[in-house]
């Protein structure tokens, strides 16, 4: 009775290319201290680590575009609210930082604001479809 | 939507598993219909159709009618 076989979940890919990348942005934090400070290789040490997050960026779709409809809702619903949620921190903090003197903040920051939002997201939407 | 998914699958003694595998979706969203928590695509209802060998319209009916 089985219609067609389940697309890979891509288990293996994603760790690895999450591990390629930390080592990545290791390799290149532990180069660039040894690298004078106006060195042209200090350019392709610091966006080395765009290749595999690139190569992250490809897997992450192939893996959202594999889901079912209903996980694909799911996950459009979640990176919806995390986008706002985003938005509306970063703007609130814009403002606190440069009206009310409130510290800097790294903008990687925010990428982790993306992911933690999404990922608490999809899990309170999904719980609705249970 | 209201929908007779539950009493159809029972009636062929399927499980969700069996059922989310034959129209190529996962088992939460096969749960999802059941409950009438979550409609399905056009394709996916023409599926179930189909493997239930009726019309779309006699699994599925509109809350209000």
């Amino acid at each position: 009775m089985s219609r067609r076989p389940r697309r890979p979940l891509h288990r293996y890919s994603f760790p690895l290319i999450t591990g390629l990348f930390s080592l990545t942005t290791l390799c290149a934090g532990l180069a660039l201290s040894t690298v004078p400070e106006d060195s042209m290789w200090r350019f392709p040490l610091l966006l080395g680590p765009i290749v595999p997050a690139a190569g992250l960026v490809i897997i992450a779709t192939r893996y959202l575009l594999a889901r079912d409809e209903l996980e694909q809702r799911v996950q459009m619903i979640a990176a919806t609210v995390s986008l706002l949620i985003t938005v509306t921190f970063t703007l609130t903090y814009g403002l606190l930082e440069s009206r009310a003197g409130f510290p800097s903040l790294n903008a990687t920051w925010t990428a982790l604001l993306i992911l933690v939002s999404w990922i608490m997201t999809g899990n309170i939407v999904r719980r609705r479809y249970r | 939507m209201k929908n007779c998914l539950k009493a159809l699958r029972a009636e062929r003694r399927w499980t969700q598993q069996q059922l989310a595998d034959a129209l190529g979706v996962s088992r939460q969203t096969v749960n999802a219909i059941e409950k009438g928590k979550f409609d399905p695509s056009l394709p996916v209802a023409f599926r179930l159709a189909a493997l239930f060998a009726c019309r779309i319209e006699d699994i599925f009916s509109p809350n209000s009618g």
